[in-house]
């Protein structure tokens, strides 16, 4: 179905239909979904800056030691948001600001799909693709807030490419200097511009028609100056890529591997594309070209980059699709009523999903109706907000739940480790693994660090924990199906 | 003399396709070469072990070869808009068995071949074009080899770890594992000795908890009776063999060139 629609158009059709049903849904999947792991201290940490007023310069979550000099905050800007969505309605609305982020980046990727290809159901087809590529990672974060200035750039390029309409590229700079602010993956910006100005020079043998793409990207680099850090933020993020400890043991900074579920979505697009390009007549151009091959690499070098794939993807698969798949078009009726009713269905199934809602839904099982995931330690938060910490020593907890736990118990309880796994040297993070597996040095490493009481989870931490049940000068404090907290004797 | 030439000049664009295509996929081999070639899913415990039971990621050495090679017979093909469904069909069934196991590379680099050589064969190429892509397949391969080569078992911890009168298994590195089984014969049982696959998956969890010097090592060690140990000190085994040096029931009787031989001490 072409874009360019009869003069004499009902009030609402079926195009509408396509559109609306393609936003919603991705405003629905991450509505309905319960919080993710990398918020707690981002909400922490606005609520921090704004109480005090001023930018947080250090780390007072975490007990861990932290490496040497003044800790940088690029997300300062996204800690502020996801603090003010808290505080207009806590976590329901912090899940519900998300998901409106995250279906006004669809919107842009459909806008930049349609503009690529010109025909709008194969281009609602492939945002499913695209977000179907990025589902497992569009929880509340501050990387989430990144997606829809990502997507502007695609469009804008689109729009630059296909209508020759370089307007856009003029937002480009103002949107870089919020991303430096709101997450570190601004530099995929640069490399989309990048790649487009080095496939407009192969294309046309001439360094002058890139200009427009490289002048872009040179307002773009001085747009991401713009942030408290100056080129500290460039240096912290090309620090926290070569992290030996975030590339090795977070997994969604490892590579995209065929074993996961992202992985064969990813490597399916790859397949799906080739497919696609053997079957269309036309020919990708080099920019396209250069872009799937640098952004193919970058998804299957890192599960977080496949969500980055998925965006870029649409508008390209879009467009070969509308060539190498029969244009069929629609000889059915628009049916204004009927269409009305649909959106009003898909409306209401929205609304139905917020968070403030589905905890009443009968049919969903009653650990789908939270907003917190099945395995979020409530329990051990609350055994811990009744219990005062030793007046010396630290707590040992299981890593995964360090964001919740500092969000629900700071300031009287102190974690040790959380997410940020760039704050702490890697030896304390080999430290921690070696007291968790545990090694044959637990004991001395937890005398070291002073730990003094153990949250620890029974699926993970099950050696440890048969270790401590019989280990002198150490008691169990509290148990649950999920997690156990053991004091050294001299504690509560 | 000019007939042999003739047939010579006829029979090079024949084969010249095939030995490029052959020089492309060759350090597709290269893995297997040290532990065996077997068609395999990944395994998450072997994993940590060897490479090679990872899934194909770009951190995988020379990880991006197979998919240097997937995508020249896609560009050739793509550029020509000529490739045969069964090209297809054998790119993907390769490509899947390299992707779930790097060491299924040679799955895919079987597979490859046709395909490869086809695409090749239908481009004009200059002459020394394929001398370039010889070259840099046996490059690839002799890096491959050097990368992934196991460390050598010196002939001292050999002897001693067989002269030990100690009675009980060997437990030792499992790279060494089955060339330390042929020095025994039948004296004494080796771990592991048929490679990764002659154990149970529970003992290659212990052996991993073993290795990586888990608190229960010792324990561990006992249960699989094991009167003589074989380790990598200066590699994969380094925090056991620390931990097996300072302890009172182990007596060192190598401790040489990293590797550490020992034996359960009396008592």
């Amino acid at each position: 179905m072409s874009v360019a629609g009869s003069r004499s158009e009902p009030w609402l059709t079926i195009r509408h239909l396509w559109v609306v049903i393609t936003v919603a849904a991705a405003f629905i999947g991450p509505a309905s979904s319960p919080i993710g792991p990398d918020i707690w201290w981002a909400l922490l940490r606005g609520d921090w800056m704004a109480n005090h007023g001023r930018l947080l310069g250090f780390d007072p979550f975490t007990s861990a030691p932290h490496v040497d000099g003044p800790i940088l905050n690029v997300q300062w800007l996204a800690d502020l948001f996801f603090h003010g969505l808290d505080a207009l309605g806590g976590l329901p609305m912090v899940i519900t600001g998300t998901a409106g982020v995250i279906a006004a980046t669809y919107a842009l990727v459909l806008g930049a799909a349609v503009t690529a290809s010109g025909h709008l159901r194969l281009s609602c087809v492939a945002v499913w693709i695209a977000y179907a590529l990025g589902a497992s990672n569009l929880s509340p974060r501050p990387q989430t807030l990144a997606y829809p200035i990502f997507a502007l750039f695609v469009f804008a390029l689109m729009r630059s490419e296909w209508r020759k309409d370089t307007r856009l590229l003029w937002l480009l700079p103002p949107a870089t200097a919020v991303w430096a602010n709101v997450h570190g993956s601004f530099f995929t910006g640069f490399l989309l511009l990048g790649c487009a100005a080095a496939g407009r020079v192969l294309e046309t043998r001439s360094l002058w028609a890139a200009r427009p793409y490289a002048v872009t990207l040179a307002a773009c680099l001085a747009g991401s100056l713009v942030n408290p850090y100056g080129p500290g933020a460039l240096v912290y993020i090309a620090t926290i890529g070569s992290n030996q400890v975030i590339r090795d043991f977070v997994t969604e900074w490892t590579p995209t591997t065929i074993t996961s579920s992202e992985g064969i979505m990813f490597f399916g697009s790859l397949v799906l594309l080739a497919a696609l390009m053997f079957r269309a007549r036309l020919r990708l151009t080099a920019i396209e070209m250069i872009l799937l091959l640098v952004f193919a690499y970058l998804a299957w070098s890192s599960v977080r980059a496949v969500v980055w794939w998925g965006v870029l993807l649409a508008p390209i698969l879009a467009r070969i699709a509308g060539d190498a798949l029969p244009n069929r078009q629609s000889a059915s009726r628009d049916l204004p009523l009927l269409n009305a009713i649909i959106i009003a269905g898909v409306v209401m199934v929205a609304v139905i999903a917020l968070p403030w809602n589905k905890a009443s839904i009968p049919l969903l099982p009653p650990d789908k109706r939270g907003v917190l995931t099945d395995d979020t330690p409530v329990g051990v938060a609350a055994y811990l907000n009744a219990h005062d910490p030793p007046a010396v020593g630290r707590m040992l907890n299981h890593q995964p739940w360090g964001g919740y736990l500092e969000w629900a118990t700071w300031p009287r309880h102190q974690v040790f480790l959380d997410g940020r796994i760039e704050l702490h040297p890697n030896q304390v993070w080999f430290d921690y693994l070696d007291m968790v597996f545990p090694s044959a040095h637990w004991r001395a490493l937890v005398a070291q660090y002073e730990v003094r009481y153990m949250v620890l989870s029974k699926a993970e931490d099950g050696d440890l924990i048969a270790d401590l049940r019989g280990e002198p000068g150490w008691r169990l404090g509290y148990e649950d199906d999920l997690a156990t907290v053991f004091w050294a004797s001299e504690g509560p | 003399m000019v007939a042999r030439s003739a047939s010579a000049s006829r029979l090079l664009p024949l084969c010249a396709p095939w030995l490029a295509a052959v020089m492309a996929v060759l350090p597709l081999f290269a893995p297997e070469v040290w532990t065996g070639f077997r068609l395999a899913p990944s395994d998450i415990i072997l994993a940590n072990l060897s490479f090679a039971e990872q899934p194909l990621s770009v951190r995988t050495p020379l990880g991006l070869w197979p998919f240097g090679v997937a995508l020249v017979w896609f560009g050739l093909a793509y550029w020509r808009r000529d490739a045969r469904a069964w090209e297809a069909v054998l790119v993907l069934v390769g490509g899947a068995a390299a992707l779930a196991r790097v060491g299924n590379q040679w799955v895919f680099g079987l597979l490859m071949l046709a395909p490869l050589a086809r695409q090749v064969g239908m481009v004009r190429w200059r002459p020394w074009s394929f001398g370039v892509i010889a070259a840099m397949g046996l490059a690839a391969t002799a890096t491959t080899l050097v990368v992934t080569r196991p460390p050598e078992l010196p002939p001292s911890a050999i002897q001693a770890a067989l002269t030990s009168p100690v009675t009980g298994t060997v437990f030792a590195d499992w790279r060494w594992a089955s060339q330390l089984q042929s020095k025994a014969a039948d004296s004494r049982t080796v771990l592991a000795r048929g490679g990764l696959v002659s154990e149970p998956a529970d003992y290659w969890l212990d052996y991993l908890r073993v290795t990586q010097g888990h608190e229960r090592w010792a324990a561990l060690l006992r249960d699989w009776r094991v009167g003589v140990v074989v380790m990598d000190a200066a590699g994969q085994d380094r925090k056991v063999a620390e931990l097996i040096k300072n302890s009172a029931e182990w007596r060192v009787l190598v401790d040489a060139h990293g590797t550490l031989v020992a034996e359960r001490a009396p008592g």
